[in-house]
């Protein structure tokens, strides 16, 4: 993974080392736009049910292998093409959607009174059933996804002995991202349906009572969400193709912090936390200046031949930055601070 | 008097340890002693949690990074002692190692109330799922920096601990941690803290200082927490970063939403129930049987909240009866094959032990059938979990038998997605365990 040394660059050595930049901007992008994806339907589904839905990043997973099966039933690396690689999408989509809304029937709906501690217990208890069955039915080992799409690099650039390389794989995933997102902002805000999650995320008895089939909505809800995990899964796959059933573990919980960073429940705030964890990922790590000598002082980082190896501090500066935001917006970026009546 | 009472009773507790501590290596295996220490860790550690989310309604899933604090900051404190004072070829035993347990598993209090007092100040701000993600980030945050900090082995692990642990030092904890923990529940603090998980704002309006009791409530929680960690250091002699990441607070939740959001005879409970469920899953023949034993027990013990509709009672029975069969073929040669284990079985009972197994797993099958609501209602709710195992069980016996091992995960969290199903409040609600309960547990077979 990209970002794994730390350059010595400032601002003013920063823009030097332009290229550089602009190829982390380029992964953190890339990364980020996958984990909006996933922030998406662990936001959307603590909107209508408040559950953090711990399982999702398990579909996620689900959605990986799916198109890994998919795309070799299509035989896409033999013959690559615009219609296999929309197909391997939609059956492993389609799939997920089927995957969650089962999930929500039989392991959430009948706690829909219980504490809320229940059932995120009953997630992580699915959440761990994916897992594991999937190592049993899958295997443990990894596998290599095929190629969907053929990699080859649209730009390429060098300035001042650094290079910017963006491949065409790198362009698709943030495209097809973005369109889903867009999509998805259609169908919330412009359809019956949308409009009767919205409701239902208001106010779940009041919608009951409006008449919407609430029990409908949650399920429609779990669908859509899993169906842009799975979306994310195949994309990042793309792009490290390399998939074992233990690996919806850490993208997920990545993904569940951006969301509650965006404002959990809040769809824009979603994709902003999805985009800032990415971003964060690559960017902090490769491009500070004043972090490595401080560690290095404490004897807590180690000294390699390309800089001062901070790799190590990537997931604990993704939470320190969300600790910092939280503390200083304590429901997240976007989100709305709700005002408790007594 | 009542002093005195109290002291005789210490005294008394404290024999009965030092006893304990003698005779079980002597009497049981070492495995079946080291269960026992796992389980009063996690005992330990449960019953912490149980203070802060249980007793104070604040959401913490952090607690493997205090356990990690704690466990560090004592191990570092005996091994330099011991590599740059003692200086000896072993650890310093004796009473000189006594003392110096007892100053390590002070130190492990006090360096993982710290890191408690640094999370629950944010509380003051933060509610419900962001508070728990602060929790998680701090605890993922402690393991990042252990993992870089190369005094303590970094990510290779602190090996060469010395070992210190036995049952009385562990069980000596244990008797503290309830002890206190229900103390202070009935204490006024303790009102106090109940208070503020059952409504915030009321009890700040009553004049409670909510900040310092949620304060309160993650300090004692985390040293707690901290004092297992060092526990668990000085008995397996190492300690390793990625033991103490997100999946270890998860367990510890488990345990504390499985016994009962509240209930300290909850957490001790499924704290030894869980441990000793996770090690009899490594053993194949006993997968299946845990597995249907605890669907059973669950059967009996959910109680139906909906009567029998007249219309559907026929298929319903149908389902019943079907289910009843499924289970028996499928069990019974599996209790056959755990029993076989046992040698005396074996010698006396095998020609006509499967005949035998048969009509008890029958009866055992048909004894919630006296209550066919139950029954009924509890396939329904599983019916998914039981079809598939079932199906897995009957028509793929080799194919489970050579991937049993990979099967103790997925049993296991098939078991809590069931028990959670069927008792979403935990096993113990917020009762406690007391004579009371065992009434209201065989209620529903005495009637």
């Amino acid at each position: 993974m990209a970002g794994s040394k730390c350059q010595p660059a400032n601002l003013l050595t920063g823009l030097v080392f332009l290229a550089d930049w602009l190829q982390q901007l380029t992964i953190g992008i890339v990364l980020g736009s996958v984990y909006a994806l996933i922030a998406l339907g662990y936001t959307m589904v603590y909107g209508v049910l408040r559950l953090i839905n711990f399982a999702h990043g398990d579909v996620y997973m689900l959605g990986a292998f799916f198109g890994y099966f998919a795309a070799n039933a299509l035989r896409t690396a033999e013959h690559p093409s615009l219609w296999r690689a929309a197909a391997v999408f939609l059956i492993a989509m389609g799939l997920c959607a089927l995957v969650g809304m089962t999930i929500e029937r039989f392991a959430y709906r009948p706690l829909r009174q219980a504490p809320r501690l229940t059932a995120l217990i009953t997630a992580i208890g699915v959440s761990f059933l994916l897992e594991y069955g999937g190592q049993l039915v899958f295997g443990a080992d990894p596998k290599s996804f095929p190629d969907v799409i053929e990699t080859k690099p649209v730009v390429e650039w060098e300035y001042k002995g650094s290079f910017l390389i963006i491949t065409n794989t790198q362009v698709v995933i943030v495209v097809v991202a973005f369109a889903l997102m867009l999509l998805l902002r259609f169908i919330v805000l412009h359809t019956k349906i949308g409009k009767a999650m919205r409701a239902v995320a208001q106010d779940r008895e009041a919608a009951a009572l409006m008449g919407v089939n609430t029990d409908a909505v949650i399920s429609f809800t779990f669908a859509l969400g899993s169906a842009l995990a799975a979306a994310g899964g195949i994309l990042i796959s793309l792009y490290q193709p390399s998939i074992d059933p233990l690996m919806g573990v850490l993208p997920g919980l990545k993904a569940f912090v951006a969301a509650v960073l965006g404002g959990i429940g809040n769809i824009p705030g979603a994709v902003l936390g999805g985009l800032l964890m990415g971003l964060a990922e690559t960017f902090v790590i490769a491009n500070t200046l004043w972090l490595p000598p401080i560690l290095m002082r404490l004897g807590m980082a180690k000294e390699s031949a390309s800089g001062v190896d901070i790799s190590n501090y990537a997931d604990a500066i993704a939470f320190l930055i969300l600790i910092v935001v939280l503390l200083v917006r304590p429901s997240g970026l976007l989100g709305s601070v709700q005002r408790e009546k007594v | 008097m009542k002093r005195l009472i109290n002291l005789i009773l210490l005294l008394l507790t404290v024999t009965a340890l030092l006893i304990l501590n003698a005779w079980l290596p002597r009497w049981l295996n070492p495995y079946i002693n080291q269960i026992i220490i796992m389980a009063g860790i996690n005992i330990i550690l449960a019953v912490s949690l149980n203070l802060i989310n249980g007793f104070t309604g604040q959401f913490s899933i952090g607690h493997a990074g205090f356990m990690a604090v704690g466990g560090y900051a004592s191990a570092a404190f005996t091994y330099y002692l011991w590599k740059l004072h003692f200086k000896g070829a072993h650890a310093p035993g004796g009473m000189t190692g006594y003392a110096i347990f007892f100053a390590a598993l002070l130190i492990a209090a006090l360096s993982a109330a710290v890191m408690g007092f640094l999370v629950g100040v944010p509380s003051l701000r933060l509610r419900g799922d962001y508070l728990a993600i602060v929790t998680l980030g701090f605890g993922e945050i402690i393991v990042a920096l252990i993992n870089n900090i190369e005094v303590v082995g970094g990510s290779r692990g602190f090996t060469d601990i010395p070992f210190y642990t036995n049952f009385f030092w562990v069980y000596l904890v244990v008797v503290a941690t309830v002890l206190m923990t229900r103390n202070l529940v009935q204490s006024a603090h303790g009102r106090a803290l109940i208070a503020v998980r059952e409504d915030e704002i009321a009890a700040d309006a009553m004049g409670i200082n909510t900040t310092r009791y949620k304060v309160l409530a993650f300090v004692i929680g985390s040293a707690c927490a901290g004092v297992a960690g060092a526990l668990q250091g000085h008995y397996n002699l190492s300690l390793h970063p990625s033991a103490f990441k997100f999946l270890k607070s998860v367990e510890v939740i488990i345990m504390v939403v499985l016994g009962g959001m509240g209930s300290i005879t909850g957490s001790v409970l499924t704290a030894i129930f869980v441990t000793v469920l996770l090690e009899l899953l490594r053993f194949p023949v006993w997968v299946a049987c845990i597995f249907f034993a605890l669907i059973l027990a669950t059967a009996i013990l959910s109680r139906p909240r909906v009567p029998l509709i007249k219309e559907q009672l026929v298929p319903q029975i149908l389902v019943c009866v079907g289910a009843t069969l499924l289970l028996v073929f499928a069990l019974a040669p599996i209790v056959h094959s755990a029993l076989l284990q046992v040698a005396w079985f074996k010698a006396h009972w095998a020609p006509i032990g499967t005949r035998l197994i048969f009509v008890g797993i029958a009866a055992a099958a048909v004894l919630p059938m006296k209550r066919l609501d139950v029954w009924t209602r509890f396939l329904f709710k599983n019916f998914i979990y039981a079809l598939v195992l079932t199906c897995v069980l009957l028509f793929a016996r080799k194919w489970f038998n050579d991937n049993a091992a990979g099967f103790r995960m997925i049993i296991y969290s098939a078991l809590l997605v069931i028990l959670m199903l069927n008792r979403p409040q935990g096993l113990f609600g917020k009762a406690e365990l007391s004579a009371a309960t065992w009434r209201r547990l065989f209620k529903p077979l005495a009637r």
